[in-house]
């Protein structure tokens, strides 16, 4: 406590603990000096009052000297509101303790659930320390009426930073920043930055996000003081591949017997299908213990996730079974052991994660890897060997989002005119910003405007947001600032439908999904397997179904890649391990299962699993390695294990599918060892230039060893046209053109539009009825390619989709180093090990890569030719 | 073999350009053509796209110079909201000045237009009705309201076993190769004793799914659609 000066709250903390962690106290003197500082370490080390003492003790000081007036010092804001609800808590406690019960220092909390109420009540007395959202602050911003209180603020302490840089909310928060800073400027203040951030890498990509451009930002670093004990478990056993899916029944068995030998455990599923499955799979083998062991995902409502958290605070329950909504550090309480089923796809994931466990600084966190079938072990392994030796993978900040840029804009306007250079220098001053382009900012003034100066002129109105002259903007009033405020935030509304049962809202799921379910379908939700009874328009209604097997056991949800370190690391071990079996002299079976062991750190009965598997890809193919470039193809048509993935359509649809695929698709399989964004950006090159040589269409199903390619007959190529279809000239731009009318950009696009103010979230989001399903933004997405291709928002959809799917360094890279090695097309008449998990996996896109008039012309041809032959075999989708 | 005109009942021809023909009565209907969609949603605050060229004079044009009808009838939803701005009367005016003087236009309203006729006032061409028989069909937009007032007029018909002719669904279809390819189309619907026709408009997306918004589809089968690809017409049955 020497660091700090004394004051009531000082004293509050030495009488309650006897120290100060390695974190606070290295904390404290920066923030008390007034740098702006990130502060990194994991959960149970004192984050909160890390960052928070020293303000907490300013703010004691101003009300001793009668300084405290009626305004807002300190902005908190956090990604998630139940992280604000628990740090309200953890301060208005320590408050109490200290002032009893009306502390001078005042908290308030605000996010889209306060009322209008007590937003007014925050206007006429404001609490001294605000805890918010992105989207609020934004808000505030927009005010007029709030300027002079946010002007006087000192703080602004951004939690779990490291989830707001990643993606766009942090580039909408980094230009709110840039504002309020300015604002404190101007009313001749300074605005101190204090992050707190999970380990990631690399931390001053971090630190230049939380201050801006140029500025300069201190480093607390204690994210290695927690001690982590991370470890691989797998329940292969013999069968390198489990029955069905993931759940194969001994991981369930190996899980439950964890979850009776631990007070409380925490399973992480990466898809929130997982995570219902496994719930309901332990459910199973735990009768007595289902009522303790919960769901927890960002479908779910929020009173049925409240009420999961809150019995997990209480200690009430055994195990939760989640996604990823519980990887962030909303108080769980304590926690003994981190259980991740699947590889988590990536070594600063596998830390996040693991450090739930263990609730003190001194406790260590004990995570379990657990694999589900081959790939998944080695990968698994390869993330604890690169975890212990702390190799993270890098955080990817977006750059410049046009959209976020717009949104803004507008908001900026809002307060008082702007003139274009000083709007543009504040934009520059946001991190993600930094090298926005002035033709770039005028473009985007432009098409607030209501479009292009010559349109401008042809009308006397074109509605645009802005009023925009030479120099300067401003926001045009009434309706246009109505609807920006009903519209802050950057959180897409997808085609969601809410699943009720009995009144009661269970949570919501994807309309893409329900649209393939039929009545009588049995899914699962918050855990229980439901049947569903009825569809609505946005609403679903469904009935128990407890003692049901599932019909439908997955539907989408994000899907993470692999990242470049670990694939690497795989990599290297094939080479290594092919290079030993093509030995002149090879080592005796035993010797090869110790060396496995070893190298991998994995203990010799997973070993001996992931030498069973590659033999036998050394026996029915060969095994990939950095050397060369493998591709399988498969002419023998597996129809059974067709059918036997899609139990959810009816018999005649099943039947009709495979007879299909029987006859006409043909598999390539292409071992790149990327990551899933490299083999997207490969798959649809390669299915773009295939398409120019024979025209058509193809399926790609990329996952992070390689993707499938599944053609027609009249699209088989061979190993000479290899080096073509996979050339690294012309890359870039084929992959733009493969993309054009892509689902991908398309989704992107809806997105961006309504960020963007093209269009109302309400619009396309939940009020989505048939009407609207006319009125799409497919539509407007093909006017703008037709007419406005360069459009900002179709430059803004094309970069979003590119940097959160796509990895084209990634996969030129490839190609590059590929062009200069060999390249073989094996057939197979079954499917090898290393090609299985790619054949199983169900995220496929049919890339539309062909003129859409040539696709005209063959459907057309296609569908005379069958009224004239078969008219039975017509294939059309309804719905 | 012309594939761009299928004739699917006796004396009803479907024309690939979206559009219905009775040569004997002279009739040319269309339906949906949501003229001035952008400017109705700018007008009320979303930014759409304005620079696309609206086409629908042109085809308007050719499809009446072929056929040279004595009667046209638009089947609802002409402007996509009758909002009392120039781009849009100019849109209706340009479809309208595109027609030769003799041509007797209906105009049926739809739900998105019902107050059309204040966009031109004076204008006599242009009188909107609920609902129109001719030729023993009745044409009616297909909504709710509109079925309601023509109800009687529905139900005469039927009992004659004529055809009621409606648009408001954008009716569309997906068709596919059974390997990587699903495209949809906009098609004409054919139930019993009922055809749905496709939007004219550029704009519409198109329905394919099963659910429909007209009371008058609700008990009704659909036997086939006609789906136009192109400029050409391919009919496919419904299993």
């Amino acid at each position: 406590m020497r660091t700090l000066p004394t004051s009531p709250v000082t004293e509050w903390f030495a009488r309650t603990y006897p120290e100060p962690t390695p974190g606070q106290a290295n904390a404290w003197p920066l923030i008390a000096a007034g740098s702006s500082t990130l502060i990194v370490s994991p959960t149970g080390t004192g984050k909160t009052f890390a960052a928070f003492l020293a303000v907490l003790n300013e703010l004691a000081l101003m009300d001793q000297r009668g300084e405290l007036r009626n305004t807002i010092y300190a902005i908190y804001v956090s990604p998630l509101r139940a992280l604000s609800y628990d740090l309200e808590k953890n301060l208005n406690t320590p408050l109490a303790e200290v002032y009893g019960e009306k502390p001078p220092i005042r908290v308030g909390l605000r996010s889209g659930d306060t009322t209008q109420a007590e937003r007014q009540r925050q206007h006429t007395r404001p609490p001294h320390i605000l805890l918010t959202t992105p989207e609020s602050l934004a808000l505030l911003l927009s005010q007029k009426k709030w300027l002079p209180i946010l002007s006087s603020v000192r703080w602004m302490i951004v939690d779990e930073i490291h989830a707001l840089a990643e993606n766009k909310r942090g580039a909408h928060l980094s230009l709110s920043m840039e504002r309020l800073d300015q604002l404190v400027r101007e009313g001749g203040g300074a605005l101190q930055r204090i992050g707190l951030s999970a380990t990631v890498a690399p931390l001053n990509e971090v630190g230049s996000f939380l201050v801006g451009t140029h500025r300069k930002c201190d480093l607390v670093d204690v994210s290695t003081s927690k001690k982590v004990d991370l470890r691989v478990y797998s329940p292969l056993g013999e069968d390198p591949y489990p029955p069905s899916g993931y759940t194969g029944q001994r991981l369930i068995r190996e899980l439950a017997r964890l979850i009776t030998e631990n007070r409380t455990t925490l399973v992480f599923s990466n898809t929130r299908s997982g995570a219902e499955a496994a719930t309901f799979w332990l459910h199973q083998a735990l009768p007595e213990l289902a009522g303790q062991i919960e769901c927890h995902h960002a479908s779910l409502d929020r009173d049925v996730r409240q009420e999961v958290e809150d019995r997990l605070k209480r200690g009430e329950l055994r195990a939760v079974v989640c996604s990823t909504s519980l990887e962030l550090g909303i108080d769980i309480g304590s926690v003994d052991l981190v259980v991740m089923l699947s590889t988590p796809k990536g070594v600063s994931r596998a830390l996040q994660r693991t450090g739930r466990a263990g609730h003190n600084i001194k406790a260590i966190s004990r995570g379990l890897l657990m694999a589900t079938n081959m790939n998944d072990l080695v990968e698994c392994c390869a993330t604890v060997l690169l975890a212990r030796t702390r190799q993270l993978d890098p955080v990817r900040l977006p750059r410049a989002p046009l959209d976020v840029l717009a949104q803004h804009i507008v908001s900026m306007g809002c307060t008082h005119p702007w003139k274009r250079a000083e709007a543009l220098e504040l934009a520059r001053g946001a991190y993600p910003y930094r090298d926005l382009a002035e033709a770039e900012f005028d473009d985007v003034l432009d098409y607030l405007a209501g479009g292009g100066k010559a349109l401008r002129q042809q009308y006397t109105e074109v509605f645009g947001k802005i009023n925009l002259t030479d120099d300067s903007f401003e926001t045009r009033g009434g309706r246009v600032q109505r609807d920006l405020l009903q519209n802050i935030g950057v959180i897409p509304n997808e085609g969601v439908v809410r699943v009720k049962l009995r009144g009661r809202t269970l949570g919501m799921i994807e309309e893409t999904f329900v649209r393939n379910l039929q009545v009588g379908d049995i899914f699962i939700i918050a855990g229980r397997p439901v049947r569903l009874e009825r569809i609505g328009m946005m609403e679903c209604f469904v009935s128990r179904a407890d003692s049901a097997v599932p019909t439908v056991p997955r539907w989408n949800a994000n899907k993470m890649p692999l990242t470049n370190k670990v694939a690497e690391e795989i990599v290297s071990f094939r080479s290594e391990l092919r290079k030993r079996f093509e030995a002149i002299d090879p080592e005796p079976v035993d010797e090869l299962i110790s060396w496995i062991a070893h190298r991998l750190e994995c203990g010799e009965a997973n070993a001996q699993i992931i030498f069973k598997m590659y033999n036998a890809q050394h026996r029915l193919s060969e095994i990939p390695t950095a050397d060369f470039l493998l591709v399988e193809n498969l002419f023998a048509q597996p129809v059974e294990i067709e059918s036997a993935m899609s139990p959810t359509k009816s018999k005649r649809a099943q039947e009709m599918r495979s007879r299909w695929l029987a006859t006409r698709a043909r598999h390539y399989f292409f071992h790149c060892l990327i990551g899933r964004n490299g083999n997207e950006a490969l798959s649809r090159v390669l299915a773009l230039r295939l398409s120019r040589l024979r025209g058509g269409n193809a399926v790609a199903t990329p996952d992070d060893y390689g993707f499938v390619l599944t053609v027609t007959p009249a699209q088989v190529f061979s190993a000479e046209e290899l080096p073509e279809l996979l050339s690294p000239e012309n890359f870039a731009k084929d992959l733009d053109e493969s993309l054009s009318r892509s689902d991908l950009l398309k989704y992107h696009f809806r997105n961006a539009a309504q960020t963007g103010m093209m269009v109302y979230r309400n619009y396309f989001g939940e009020q989505k009825s048939v009407r609207k399903l006319q009125w799409s933004s497919e539509v407007i997405f093909n006017v703008l390619q037709q007419y406005e291709p360069d459009h900002v928002l179709l430059r803004e959809a094309r970069r979003d989709a590119v940097h959160t799917y796509i990895d084209v360094e990634g996969a030129l890279r490839f190609l590059e180093s590929a062009a200069s090695k060999p390249m073989r097309i094996h057939a197979v008449e079954s499917i090898p090990p290393l090609s299985f998990a790619m054949y199983a996996t169900k995220i496929k896109e049919a890339l539309l890569v062909e003129d859409p008039r040539e696709t005209m012309e063959r459907l057309f041809h296609l569908w005379w030719s069958r009224i004239e032959n078969a008219p039975e075999q017509a294939n059309m989708r309804n719905s | 073999m012309d594939h761009s005109k299928y004739e699917f009942a006796p004396g009803m021809w479907l024309d690939a350009r979206r559009a219905l023909w009775l040569p004997e009565a002279r009739l040319l209907a269309i339906a949906d053509l949501h003229l001035g969609y952008a400017w109705a949603h700018r007008h009320a605050g979303q930014l759409m796209p304005i620079t696309a060229r609206d086409m629908t004079p042109e085809r308007l044009r050719g499809l009446v110079d072929d056929y040279k009808p004595k009667q046209l009838v638009l089947l609802g939803d002409i402007v996509h909201r009758a909002v009392p701005v120039e781009p849009v009367k100019e849109a209706l005016l340009a479809v309208l000045d595109c027609l030769p003087p003799q041509l007797t236009v209906t105009a049926i309203a739809g739900n998105h237009d019902r107050s059309i006729e204040r966009l031109l006032h004076a204008d006599t061409r242009f009188v909107p009705v609920t609902h129109f028989s001719a030729n023993g069909c009745v044409f009616v937009h297909g909504d709710a309201a509109s079925a309601a007032v023509a109800e009687a007029d529905i139900k005469a018909t039927k009992a004659k076993q004529g055809w009621i002719v409606i648009g408001h669904e954008h009716p569309s279809v997906t068709l596919g190769d059974g390997v990587a390819t699903w495209e949809k189309y906009p098609c004409f619907m054919i139930c019993d004793g009922l055809l749905v026709l496709p939007a004219f408009s550029q704009w519409a997306a198109g329905n394919s799914r099963d659910e429909f918004m007209s009371p008058l589809l609700e008990c009704t089968e659909i036997k086939s659609r006609v789906a136009i690809l192109g400029h050409r017409l391919v009919p496919i049955e419904t299993g």
